[in-house]
Order: C-alpha cells, then structure tokens, then sequence
C-alpha cells in the first residue's frame, strides 16, 4: 500500500527558449530559473503553487506501512499545443537517502472528452501517461535536478533545460 | 511581432476538492473553489495558429486567441477535469464574443527517451478547448466551470472557479 503524492510541472515553453535559446545538448543543458516553471503540490489539505522551488510534502517513511511515492509530471502550459515539455532525467544531488532515485513510468490510460457530434456525450480516448517515480525513505530534504525537453509541433526537438528544486518530507 | 495563443491552465487538486467539498452531482449549483485547490497558469505559444478557424477581425494585441483547459494534478491521468463552460466579464471589450468549446485537430508530440535524449514521433490529436478570439488589449474575468471525473468516468462533481486575465 502506498500514499502517492502528484506533483505537476507547468512549462511555459515559449519564455524557455526565448531566455536560454536552443541547443542539442541532452547531458549537459544550460541551468534554468524558476520564473518559467509552475510547481504544484498538495501540501496537506491545500494546494501550493508558487515559483517556489521548495515543495514540502507530508511523507510516510517506506519502513511503515503506508510509504509515500512521488510522481512528477511535466507538460507545457498549452498542454501540447505549440510545444510540449517532457521530464528525462532526474538527478539527486543531496540528501540521497531520503528518497529512491526517481525511475520513469509509461502508463496508458484513457481520458475522456465530449464527442463532437453530440457535445452531452463523452467518448474516452488513450492517452500515455509520463512520470517519474520515487519512494520516500526518511524525513528529510533532498535536492536534485530535473531536465526536461521542449518538442515543437512538428517533432523537433527545440532544447534540453534542467532545474535543481527541492523536496522536504515531513 | 509574431501573432500568439494566449493559453490558459488551471490546475485543480482534485484530492482536496472533493475533500473540502464532497461530490457534488448538480450541475446547477456547481460550488466555487477557493485558490487552496486551484492554480491557473498562462502562456503564450507564437507563430502557430493553423489548428485554429481563421481570426475574423484584425487586432493590435499580439495575442489573437485565448483557449481555456482544465486538469487534474496528474494531467488527466486519473482524475479528469472538463470545462462545461467559460463566461467571460469583458469591460475592457478585449474579446470578440464569448468563449465556446473548439475541437482543435493538432499535430501532437510523444517522445521515446533513449538514454538523456528523446526520440519524437507526431501523432494527430482532437483537442477540446474553450476559446475567445481577441479584438483588443485589456484584463478580462472569467468563470470556469468544470466536471470532474474518476479514472472510470464517473461523475465526481460540478465545481467553478473564478480568475483574471491579462490580454495583450
């Protein structure tokens, strides 16, 4: 059994690669600031939001019974209109023992959108969900950086960014 | 100056909904959430408008369409947020008419990861949006309504929510 926390990414894409230009360098992407990036979290019962690159997070160790997963999911803010944003690797650079290393997920799932022909009715569609994954193992703060990719509509790659938040499970 | 989609996203914690709230099945008394389960998000995409019907007027607002979208913290993935509708408080006379549901047929990028690197690959997608054209610069406010679903798509909820937008 396990309590799963969701964190979401909203990637305003076209701000990124106005401020750091493109580039073809998966392994080593320029650094990027927050102000492009929106980081959402549960916190408790209420919802943080904010530039913040701090998300604290209430966290069951794995040795009980309930461990704590978190997901983190990045998209564009266009939700895959224009560009779309994509999470390729993780890397933690303090605290290492406070989390697994985060592993990446495919899911496909389905999502459901109202039929054109008749509005009142939904039709549900495939869909594959990205995330990455990691346990939490103690109370702690950890520190890592995500990269991700900006795609263009038409498949090209446009740029590698990465970005260095922190977690701290409570 | 490149014509835009203003996009906007507004995420909803649908856990905290739904614990603040509880299922609420009437579609006519939808209960308005407060920004402790809401985040709405914008940003602009330039230079490609071709899944959109041509612009009828011709604004000086780099902005020519606003779309609305609604999801849950993980995408859409387990919970889904659709919007029901958008009404729009427009003093300023920013949009052209009020918002309606657009399905947008797009390009749509996946991606393989192969190592740090990914590999794309374009596959077509309907999109449902809500979307305004734009006709002047100014902030508008809007109403969103939203029907929340489960991962099996039973009916969670009619919720709304209230924010503003800078056009320009």
């Amino acid at each position: 059994m396990s309590d799963i926390v969701d964190v979401l990414i909203g990637v305003d894409c076209e701000s990124i690669i106005a401020t750091y230009g493109e580039n073809n360098a998966p392994t080593t992407p320029p650094m990027m600031e927050y102000e492009n990036l929106y980081m959402v979290i549960r916190n408790g019962n209420n919802l943080n939001y904010n530039k913040s690159p701090y998300l604290y997070l209430k966290a069951s160790a794995e040795n009980e019974s309930v461990a704590t997963s978190i997901r983190w999911r990045a998209r564009s803010v266009s939700m895959g209109f224009g560009y779309e944003a994509f999470l390729t690797n993780f890397i933690l650079y303090d605290g290492k023992d406070v989390v697994t290393q985060p592993v990446h997920r495919v899911l496909e799932t389905i999502s459901f959108v109202p039929d054109k022909a008749n509005p009142g009715q939904l039709t549900s569609q495939s869909v594959v969900d990205h995330f990455w994954e990691s346990t939490v193992l103690r109370a702690g703060y950890v520190a890592y950086f995500f990269y991700l990719a900006i795609v263009d509509h038409t498949g090209r790659p446009r740029g590698y960014y990465r970005n260095d938040p922190a977690v701290v499970a409570q | 100056m490149t014509d835009a989609v203003k996009n906007v996203l507004a995420v909803i914690s649908v856990d905290d909904v739904l614990q603040k709230h509880g299922v609420n099945n009437s579609v006519d008394a939808a209960v308005m959430l407060d920004t402790d389960c809401v985040g709405t998000f914008a940003a602009n995409v330039s230079g490609y408008l071709s899944p959109l019907p041509p612009v009828s007027v011709s604004s000086a607002t780099t902005a020519k369409w606003v779309l609305w979208r609604a999801t849950s913290l993980t995408f859409n993935a387990k919970y889904h947020c659709l919007i029901t509708g958008v009404s729009v408080e427009d003093n300023a006379g920013c949009l052209v008419s009020q918002p309606v549901m657009q399905w947008i047929d797009r390009p749509t990028p996946l991606v393989t990861l192969v190592e740090s690197a990914v590999q794309p690959e374009i596959r077509p997608q309907t999109e449902i949006v809500w979307a305004s054209e734009v006709k002047a610069a100014g902030n508008v406010q809007y109403e969103m309504k939203v029907k929340v679903l489960d991962h099996h798509g039973n009916l969670q909820g009619h919720y709304r929510l209230q924010s503003t937008l800078a056009v320009n």
